[in-house]
């Protein structure tokens, strides 16, 4: 099930808060945990055996990793999980190298990847591991555990929450008036991040993309696609939270005003931080990380982000954009750091945004000549700009405009200055009606998007 | 307000929205259809075990919701509202000057050369010792000198040129201006065609008509005043008839009915525009037995020439009408015979732009 759709939004959340809020304490936990499944079981009814296997797998393994706790046990469990993500993931990119390598033609598995996996299989390799540091004790209870990996609203898309964050929670929880508030407030900014500017601005993209070649097209283009990414899995990520906090769990931040960086090393403490931390404490520190002298720390770094690139996707532009990122973050840390703190303030943001465009122009494109295609574009002079762009580009404008300022922290800064001012009690009163105007907003672009006329009656 | 008050208000409205919308759409009937997308509502789909394991329950379900959803229509509305405040145009439709026009952009090249190979395929397959003619009819976009977005028209007629060769061209867009057609059809009108039909008859050898009454039919909201659901423009359906027209018949191939040129039972229908030659069908024949002549025209075209053909009928004993998009190109010498006549090919711009639809 997807959080925007109409049938998530006004099916599935309101019997979901009516069951589970009129239900006693001991009931809430099974509740959101069939409702999980049944989040799940919507959109992929066939693979869901696969996540119960691994669930089951996982509970077993905590177990017998905490009484048996050796490396080999670890290994063992976490192999499996990540046996099955290479499958169903990476198995048939593989193929496909080794067909073209040798020219021979193995079939390939043309498997499905199962929705989610890429993110339950990190949260159940961060809790064997947790518990092989001894720094959780395993769940004895199944149901407590699956609900931990089914938990919906961080199961398709993240954040990769780890289990010693709401482990407590699972146990014992406490819904107020103020915390579900402040969910309900961070889901419809969610959904509006999601549904107002990303699609809009994917929609502008798609609009332009191989419709034109101005340079100006290659501009709105790459700002409008980082744009829409943050706005996309940002928005993802608030309603994660959100919903999260009208059930009364408390999920970490995952992103914190990413474009407002003055380097790539700060862009990675601010995007999609539950990956990078991810990254940094079961991949990079267990290398050695930066302990063991420079070359082993550039190889850790390159091996982390290699992998960073391919847990992304499939296919070389991802792996492209992990290294891009790797080699950014080396040049930065070994060679530029000097020039780097030298350099005016407000050329180091623009040089960080310039880099993340073009990374993100990296990530966009699978097929490397259309990459180079694009970014050369940002530079010709041939032909600068042309009609349909300048048609769009007035149409969207207040798209990107408000997607712009959104990414900073300004509007948080306006607010939180509102709030203290003499006028709070007005904001107060018009805060919860703006967001309901917001809710109906997102509802009506809902609505429209799946506006699909005919020109002539087809009944 | 104070904090406790403000996160009370958020939790009350939220449930409220959530709850009434829930239950209404619940309560409330399913549609069978909508009339401003001209389509078929999704109904409820059928739960069974098959179904929900393929995915296709969660498929259909989603459609349901969205279509059955309470006041689908008005919040179109709203958003059509905002769309041409900010963007100028919604879904490709644009208001000036009480016109809904729609932006037929870019120029397809390929959709250009797929019907001019798709014309001279039939020109050199099927027909022999014939005349034969072409005529471009521009969308209403063309005679709209905003700020919008417009087909390259030149570049179009130029690749017409180059490719449809022994194809003789008559030409009507200097004749036209946005007064030939409807403010919220996509279609012109049929009272203001006398000089274009006078044109083509002069130009394939045939004496004018000018005797034609016109008779005010009905009111008529068009294509586009569904599309975008805010504007309360209308226009009317005017038809311009004589004694020829009156007597003269058109044969149906598809469900062998026989039918006056205007067929006056389309006005309760919702396209009223169906009234002429019975909107858009794949092969019609007109008889005229008011003629002595024995001369036959065959046109190619699609639903532009529905309003335009009777006013060539005076010259012709038999007219037939071959819309391409619905009928394959290959089965039109099983119905009609393509030597010495008259061959019409007349489409608007829009369709030679998107001609993947032609059989």
């Amino acid at each position: 099930m997807v959080f925007t759709s109409i049938s998530f939004i006004y099916y599935f959340l309101p019997i979901l808060l009516l069951l589970y809020f009129i239900s006693p304490k001991k009931l809430k936990n099974i509740i959101l945990l069939l409702f999980s499944i049944l989040f799940y079981f919507y959109g992929e009814p066939k693979y869901i055996i696969l996540m119960i296997i691994e669930v089951i797998i996982s509970y077993i393994g905590g177990i017998i990793i905490e009484k048996n706790q050796t490396k080999q046990t670890l290994l063992l469990f976490t192999s499996i999980h990540i046996i099955l993500l290479c499958i169903f993931k990476y198995l048939d990119f593989f193929i496909l190298n080794v067909n073209n390598l040798l020219d021979i033609n193995i079939k390939l598995t043309n498997l499905i990847l199962p929705i989610g996996i890429s993110f339950y299989t990190f949260q159940i390799i961060s809790y064997e591991i947790d518990i092989y540091k001894k720094e959780i004790k395993p769940q004895k209870n199944i149901l407590k555990y699956t609900l931990y990996v089914f938990l919906f609203p961080q199961l398709i898309a993240g954040p990769i929450v780890r289990y010693k964050d709401i482990n407590k929670e699972i146990e014992n929880r406490t819904s107020t008036p103020e915390k579900i508030s402040q969910g309900i407030k961070r889901f419809i900014i969610g959904l509006s991040k999601k549904v107002i500017i990303a699609n809009n601005l994917g929609e502008l993209c798609n609009i332009l993309q191989g419709n034109t070649t101005s340079t100006l097209s290659y501009w709105i283009c790459a700002i409008s696609y980082m744009l829409q990414i943050y706005f996309d899995f940002s928005g993802y990520s608030d309603i994660a939270i959100g919903l999260g906090k009208i059930f009364g769990f408390t999920f970490l931040e995952n992103f914190n005003y990413p474009f407002i960086s003055k380097s790539i090393t700060e862009f990675w403490r601010r995007w999609h931080i539950s990956l990078s931390t991810w990254f940094r404490d079961y991949i990079y520190i267990p290398l050695g990380g930066n302990k063991k002298g420079i070359k082993k720390q550039i190889r850790n770094i390159l091996i982390v982000w290699t992998l960073t690139g391919l847990w992304h996707g499939a296919s070389y532009n991802f792996i492209i954009w992990g290294l891009y990122f790797g080699i950014l973050l080396i040049l930065e840390k070994f060679i530029l750091n000097k020039i780097i703190n030298k350099t005016p303030t407000i050329f180091r943001h623009l040089i960080t945004l310039f880099l993340i465009m073009i990374s993100f122009i990296i990530f966009n494109f699978e097929n490397p000549n259309i990459i180079i295609t694009q970014i050369k574009g940002l530079f010709q002079t041939t032909n600068p700009y042309d009609i349909y762009t300048i048609y769009y580009l007035k149409g969207y404008l207040i798209y990107i405009i408000l997607g712009i300022i959104s990414s900073t922290p300004l509007p948080k800064k306006i607010y939180q200055n509102l709030k203290q001012s003499k006028i709070s009690s007005i904001i107060n009163i018009t805060e919860p009606i703006i967001l309901i105007l917001l809710l109906i907003l997102v509802t009506i672009y809902l609505i429209d998007s799946t506006y699909n006329p005919f020109l002539y009656f087809r009944f | 307000m104070k904090d406790k008050n403000q996160h009370k208000l958020t939790i009350i409205l939220f449930i409220t929205i959530l709850f009434t919308v829930f239950i209404a759409n619940i309560i409330i009937k399913d549609k069978e259809i909508s009339i401003s997308e001209r389509r078929k509502l999704n109904q409820f789909p059928q739960l069974n075990i098959q179904n929900i394991i393929n995915g296709k329950f969660s498929t259909q379900f989603e459609k349901y919701t969205t279509d059955q959803f309470i006041f689908r229509d008005t919040l179109r509305k709203i958003k059509a509202t905002i769309d041409l405040k900010i963007k100028k145009d919604y879904h490709n439709i644009y208001i000036t000057n009480n016109y809904l026009v729609e932006q037929t952009y870019p120029l397809s090249k390929s959709s250009v050369k797929n019907f001019t190979t798709k014309t001279n395929e039939i020109k050199t397959k099927y027909i022999t010792n014939s005349n034969i003619y072409y005529s471009i009819i521009p969308d209403k976009n063309y005679y709209i000198n905003d700020k919008n977005l417009k087909l390259d028209y030149q570049k179009l007629q130029n690749i017409l040129n180059e490719e449809l060769t022994e194809i003789k061209y008559i030409d009507i867009i200097p004749l036209l201006s946005l007064d030939n057609y409807y403010k919220t059809d996509s279609h012109w009108k049929q009272e203001t065609l006398i000089p274009i039909a006078n044109q083509i008859l002069n130009s394939m050898n045939n004496s004018q008509t000018n005797n034609y009454i016109p008779k005010e039919i009905t009111n008529f909201k068009g294509v586009y005043s569904y599309q975008i659901p805010i504007t309360n423009t209308q226009d009317k359906i005017t038809i311009l008839t004589n004694e020829t027209i009156e007597q003269s018949t058109t044969y149906n191939y598809i469900n062998n009915t026989t039918n006056p040129i205007y067929n006056l039972d389309k006005i309760n229908t919702y396209d009223k525009y169906d009234i002429y030659l019975d909107g858009a069908v794949p092969l019609i024949r007109i008889d005229n037995p008011t003629t002595t002549t024995n001369k036959e025209l065959i046109i190619f075209r699609d639903s532009f020439a529905s309003s335009l053909t009777p006013l060539l009928i005076n010259s012709y004993k038999t007219i037939y009408l071959v819309d391409t998009r619905y009928i394959s190109s290959k089965l039109i010498t099983n119905y009609i015979n393509l030597n010495n006549k008259d061959i019409l090919f007349i489409y608007c711009t829009s369709t030679i732009n998107n001609s993947f639809t032609m059989k």
